[in-house]
C-alpha cells in the first residue's frame, strides 16, 4: 500500500480533526461537498478507502526452490486419520509406537501433519529417528525453514559431505560431524580440533558431543584440552568423555584422590570416608572445578565434591581396593550417598555389572521410601537389556504379586515388556482381590501402551463379567479400548 | 447415495472443543456393545447408504443411554440421546457417528427404540416439504405496525451514530483512540437497542482496528464505512433494491425469505469453511461456486452455544443442487439436494484474476470484509509472513496463524497447489488447499 497522495493526506487531517484543519481534496475520485466538513471528510474516506481496497497492488515475492521429489508413496488413508486422531486426541502418548510402525511400512508422512509431527520432535527426542525416516525429503526441506526444527538433521544417517561441514548451518555442521564420527573417528577429531578455537561454546558443546561414537584412548589429549575449556559445560562434558576411558590419565589421576578418601582397612566393616579439602588445587582441576577456601561447618559442599569425584572415578578402581567383586563393594558401603555415587558412576560409565550390583539396594530404597534420590534406579535397569530388566521387575514383585507391588516398580521401566511380565500384568487387572480402584487405573494406563494389542478381546469380556463394580468395569473397558485402537492401527500399518 | 462421513465430517459437528473431547473419550467400542446403521432407501441422498446411525452406551448409571442420529430427509441432520446434556449433538451421539465414520458400526436395524424414533420423527415433520416453509405471521397488521416501530428505532440509531461519527473526525482520530474501549462498547450498546445488532458488533470491533500498528489507516477506513452505511440507510428509497437490500443486510435486518421458486440448479464447487465467533454464538460460512453459472453463494449459519452446526455440505466435494439465493451478500440456502460428488480441484485463477473479482465484488458491496477465491497454481513463498506467488510472480499475504501457515508451506514446499480461501482487507485466510496430485487438504 502506497500512503501517499489523497488517502494520506484525508488520515492526516482526520488525525488532527477537522475542527483544526481544512479537508482536503481528492483529486481523482467524485466530489463529495456538503456544509459539514467532518461529514465531507467521511464520505471522501470512504470512497478513497474503497478504492484502497479495491485496487489491491500484489507484491512479488519470490518462492523457495522446490523440495526434492519423493520416491517413497504416501501412507494410507485411513492410517493417516489415524495418526490425525493421536495428534489431537486423547491417544497421544501412542504416538511413538504409530511412528515405529509406520517406519517399518517403508512410506511417507503426508505434509500437512509434518509440523505439528516437527512440533513435538522438538521435545520428545525419541520420535526424532523415526520423524526423519518417515519424513521423507520434505520433513528436511520444512526444517530447513525452520530453525525450531533444525534437530532433524541430526536424526539423519547421512555420509560425510565436507562442503556442508564448511559452510552448513550450526546443526547440519553437527549432523556432517556426527556422519564422519560414525565411520572414521580420527578423521572427525582432526576437523574439529581445527575450527576448535573459532567455535562459541554452545557450538562446542553440541559438537563434542558427537564424540560419544567412538571414544578410544586417541580422543584422550583432545578431551584433556576440553578439560580446561572456558565454558563449564563443555568442561563437565569432557570430564563425563574421559570418564568412560579407564585407563586415560584423567581418569588415572581422578583415582588415585579417590583411593585416598575411601578406604576400608578392616575387610569386615564398611567403607571409611575421608572428607577432601576445597582447597586441594590438584583435585579442583582434575574435577575442573575452581579450589576454594570457603567455610563448610556442616561438610556438605565437601560431600558433593567427593560424590562428584566418586561419580568420574572408573569403578573398577574399586575392585581390590574395597572389595572383590561390585556386589562386595556395595555391600560394604555403609553410606547411601555412596551408594547413590556409585550409582551415577555405573550410569555414566554404562557397566551392566555394577548396574545388577546396585539395582538391589536402590530399588529396596525406592519401593519402601519412595526415595527421589533413588531415581537412578531407573536408570540403572535401563542399562540392562528389555528381558533382563523384566525378570528384575518379576523377581522383585514377589510370589504373588499385587498392584501395590508392581507399580512403583513398572514406573521404573521403559522397555518393552516379556511375555512372563504382561501375563503377570494381566493376571493382577482381571484380579480384584489383588488391586484397587485407584491402583487399578494407574496399573491400566501402563498397560494400555506396553501389552500385546492382540490382548483387546480378552479385556472386553474381562469388562463385560465385571459387571459388580461399575468403576472397575470402565477402567478396564477404556484398557479395552486403548488396545483396541492399537491393533487396529497395527493394521492399517501392516 | 453420498460417501459415509469422513471423521472430521464429524468432529465439525461438535458445539465446542470440550465436547469434541468429551466424545473421543466415549468414542470406544467397548462403551458400546449394541450399534448398528439401518440402510436408507436406495436413490436417496444418503451418506454412507444410512439413513439412521444408532447406538446403546455404557454410561455410569445402570440404564444404557440410547443414541441416534437421523442423517437423511427433511430437517436432517437430528440426534436424540438419552441422556441429561443440553448439547445436541451430545459426546454420545458426536462418538457414535465417530465410531460410525470409522468403520466400527455395521448394518443392523436396531431395537425398537429406533423405529419409534424415526415414527414420531415423520409425524412431526408432517406434510413439510424441503426447504423452509413460508411463514405467514398470525397478525398481518401487528406484524406491519412492528416493522415500522423498528425502521424507526433503526433510524434514530443511525442518525446518532452519524452524529457520533462526526464528532469523532472533528476532533480528530487521536483524541478518539484515547477514549478507549469504553466509548466504542457504549455505542454499540445504543445500537442493540436499536435493533441494528450487527452494526453494533461492527461497532464493537473498532477496538481491535484502533490497536494494530496501523491503526491510523484502520479506523478512518472503518469510522468512513460506518458513515457511508448510515448515508446508505438515510437514502434507502432512492437506492436500487440489490443495494438497499446490502445496507438493510449489514444493519443487521434478517433477509427476507428467499423465493425457492427462482432457486438455481447447479454443480456447486464447496470451495472452503470458514468458523468464526459472533456475539454469544458460533457462525459458519461455506462458500460454493457453480460450475456452469460461476455463481458465488455464500451458506451462513449460526449455532447457539452447546449447538452444533449442519454438517452435510462438505468441503472438496460437487453438489449437484438447488440454492435460492437472497438478495444481499450473496446468501443462499439449499432447497433441493440430487447428488453429490468427490471432485478434483475447484478451478481457479491468477492473483491478478481473484482481485479484478474482489473488485467486483466490492463495487455491489463496499462494505464486503471476505470474498471467496480460488488460486491456481500458487506456490507459498516466506517473507516475514507468508504469501502465496502466482505463475506470473504475484504474491497475495497470507493472514494465518503461524501453524497454519507453515502446513500450506509444507504442503506446497516450492510447488504449486491450489488454494481456496477468503481475501479479507488483513490478507488471504487460506481455507482448503489441493495439491499437485489433486488431493484436498485442509490448511486453516
Amino acid at each position: 500500500m502506497t500512503d501517499t497522495g489523497p488517502w494520506h493526506d484525508l488520515v492526516s487531517t482526520a488525525l488532527v480533526g477537522t475542527a483544526r484543519r481544512a479537508v482536503p481534496h481528492t483529486p481523482g475520485l467524485p466530489e463529495a461537498a456538503g456544509d459539514d466538513p467532518a461529514a465531507v471528510l467521511l464520505d471522501r474516506a470512504a470512497l478513497a478507502a474503497v478504492q484502497r481496497r479495491a485496487g489491491h497492488v500484489p507484491r512479488r515475492v519470490a518462492p523457495p526452490p522446490a523440495a526434492p521429489a519423493e520416491t517413497a508413496p504416501h501412507l494410507r488413508a485411513a492410517a493417516v486419520t489415524r495418526l490425525n486422531s493421536i495428534l489431537t486426541g486423547p491417544h497421544r502418548d501412542l504416538l511413538a509406537e504409530w511412528l515405529d510402525l509406520a517406519v517399518a511400512t517403508g512410506r511417507r508422512l503426508p505434509p500437512e501433519l509434518l509440523p505439528a509431527l516437527l512440533d513435538r520432535g522438538r521435545h520428545e527426542t525419541a520420535l526424532r529417528p523415526a520423524l526423519a525416516r518417515l519424513g521423507g525429503e520434505r520433513a528436511r526441506w520444512l526444517a530447513r525453514h525452520n530453525p525450531a526444527w533444525a534437530y532433524l538433521d541430526d536424526a539423519v544417517e547421512t555420509a560425510f559431505d565436507p562442503e556442508e561441514w564448511k559452510t552448513g548451518t550450526a546443526g547440519q555442521r553437527r549432523a556432517q560431524l556426527a556422519a564422519l564420527r560414525r565411520t572414521d573417528p580420527a578423521a572427525a577429531r582432526d576437523l574439529l580440533a581445527e575450527t576448535w578455537p573459532n567455535e562459541r561454546a554452545e557450538q562446542r558443546l553440541r559438537l563434542l558431543e558427537t564424540f560419544r561414537t567412538g571414544l578410544s584412548r586417541e580422543d584422550e589429549p583432545f578431551l584433556d584440552t576440553a578439560l580446561d575449556d572456558r565454558a563449564s559445560r563443555v568442561r563437565a562434558l569432557a570430564a563425563t568423555l574421559l570418564a568412560q576411558l579407564p585407563d586415560s590419565a584423567h581418569s588415572r589421576r581422578l583415582a588415585a584422590h579417590a583411593v585416598r578418601l575411601l578406604r576400608r582397612p578392616r575387610p569386615r566393616r564398611p567403607v571409611e570416608i575421608t572428607l577432601p579439602d576445597l582447597a586441594d588445587t590438584d583435585l579442583a582441576a582434575a574435577l575442573g572445578v575452581s579450589p576454594t577456601d570457603t567455610a563448610d561447618p556442616k561438610g556438605d559442599k565437601r560431600r558433593e565434591r567427593l560424590w562428584a569425584l566418586v561419580s568420574h572415578t572408573p569403578l573398577e578402581t574399586w575392585i581390590g581396593h574395597l572389595g572383590d567383586t561390585p556386589v562386595d563393594v556395595v555391600a560394604a558401603t555403609g553410606d547411601w550417598d555412596l551408594c547413590c555415587a556409585l550409582a551415577n558412576a555405573a550410569v555414566l560409565q554404562r557397566d551392566r555389572a555394577w548396574a545388577r550390583a546396585l539395582l538391589t539396594p536402590m530399588m529396596t530404597r525406592l519401593v519402601n521410601h519412595q526415595n527421589p534420590r533413588a531415581s537412578r534406579a531407573s536408570a540403572l535397569l535401563a542399562l540392562l537389556d528389555a528381558e533382563e530388566q523384566c525378570a528384575w521387575v518379576l523377581r522383585w514383585s514377589g510370589s504373588r504379586p499385587t498392584a501395590q507391588r508392581l507399580l512403583p516398580l513398572l514406573e521404573q521401566l521403559d522397555c518393552r515388556w516379556s511375555a512372563d511380565l504382561a501375563a503377570t500384568v494381566t493376571e493382577v487387572i482381571l484380579d480384584p482381590e489383588r488391586t484397587t480402584m485407584s491402583l487399578l487405573t494407574r496399573l491400566c494406563h501402563h498397560a494400555a501402551t506396553r501389552l500385546d494389542p492382540a490382548l483387546h478381546r480378552r479385556f472386553a469380556e474381562a469388562a463385560d463379567h465385571h459387571r459388580d463394580d461399575d468403576n472397575n468395569q470402565a477402567t478396564v473397558a477404556d484398557l479395552a479400548g486403548t488396545l483396541k485402537f492399537r491393533d487396529d492401527m497395527r493394521k492399517e500399518l501392516m | 447415495m453420498s460417501e459415509r462421513w469422513s471423521t472430521n465430517d464429524v468432529w465439525a459437528l461438535a458445539p465446542d472443543a470440550s465436547s469434541r473431547k468429551a466424545a473421543q473419550k466415549v468414542a470406544k467400542p467397548a462403551s458400546w456393545p449394541n450399534r448398528g446403521w439401518r440402510a436408507a432407501d436406495p436413490g436417496t441422498d444418503a451418506p454412507g447408504g444410512a439413513e439412521v446411525v444408532w447406538g446403546e452406551c455404557r454410561g455410569s448409571g445402570s440404564k444404557p443411554y440410547q443414541a441416534a442420529a437421523h442423517l437423511t430427509g427433511s430437517g436432517a441432520p437430528a440426534y436424540r440421546c438419552s441422556c441429561p446434556s443440553r448439547k445436541t449433538p451430545c459426546k454420545h451421539v458426536l462418538a457414535l457417528l465417530y465410531l460410525w465414520a470409522e468403520g466400527e458400526v455395521a448394518e443392523d436395524t436396531g431395537p425398537a427404540w429406533v423405529g419409534e424414533w424415526l415414527t414420531r420423527r415423520a409425524s412431526a415433520a408432517g406434510p413439510r416439504t424441503a426447504g423452509a416453509a413460508r411463514k405467514t405471521p398470525a397478525d398481518p397488521e401487528a406484524a406491519a405496525r412492528r416493522a415500522r416501530l423498528r425502521e424507526e428505532r433503526v433510524a434514530d440509531g443511525l442518525a446518532e451514530l452519524e452524529t457520533w461519527l462526526r464528532d469523532q473526525v472533528g476532533a480528530g482520530l487521536v483524541d478518539s483512540r484515547q477514549k478507549g474501549y469504553g466509548q466504542w462498547d457504549a455505542v454499540a450498546a445504543r445500537l442493540v437497542d436499536a435493533q441494528a445488532g450487527r452494526l453494533a458488533e461492527q461497532v464493537r470491533a473498532l477496538a481491535g482496528a484502533a490497536a494494530g500498528p496501523d491503526w491510523t489507516d484502520r479506523l478512518l477506513t472503518e469510522y468512513a464505512l460506518l458513515h457511508l452505511l448510515c448515508t446508505g440507510y438515510r437514502r434507502r428509497d432512492e437506492l436500487p433494491e440489490p443495494v438497499r437490500a446490502t445496507v438493510r443486510a449489514r444493519i443487521g435486518f434478517p433477509p427476507p425469505e428467499p423465493d425457492p421458486a427462482a432457486a438455481v440448479r447447479d454443480h456447486w464447487h464447496v470451495l472452503c469453511r470458514h468458523d468464526f465467533d459472533a456475539d454469544r454464538v458460533s457462525g459458519r460460512r461455506i462458500w460454493l461456486r457453480g460450475r456452469d453459472s460461476g455463481r458465488t453463494a455464500m451458506l451462513l449459519s449460526f449455532a447457539g452455544p452447546g449447538r452444533g452446526h449442519d454438517a452435510s455440505i462438505r468441503v472438496g466435494t460437487v453438489l449437484d443442487a438447488e440454492l435460492a439465493f437472497h438478495t444481499a451478500e450473496n446468501r443462499a440456502v439449499v432447497t433441493a439436494r440430487h447428488a453429490e460428488h468427490r471432485a478434483a480441484p475447484p478451478p481457479g485463477g491468477s492473483v491478478a484474476d481473484a482481485l479484478a473479482d474482489h473488485a467486483r465484488a466490492l463495487a455491489a458491496d463496499p462494505w464486503l470484509e471476505a470474498w471467496p477465491v480460488v488460486l491456481a497454481d500458487v506456490v507459498c513463498a516466506r517473507d516475514g509472513g507468508w504469501w502465496l506467488t502466482d505463475p506470473a510472480g504475484e504474491s497475495l499475504p497470507l493472514r494465518s496463524t503461524t501453524e497454519s501457515g507453515w502446513r500450506l508451506f509444507g504442503v506446497s514446499a516450492g510447488r504449486p497447489v491450489t488454494v481456496a480461501g477468503e481475501w479479507t482487507p488483513d490478507g488471504l485466510r487460506p481455507l482448503t488447499a489441493w495439491d499437485g496430485q489433486g488431493r484436498m487438504v485442509p490448511v486453516s
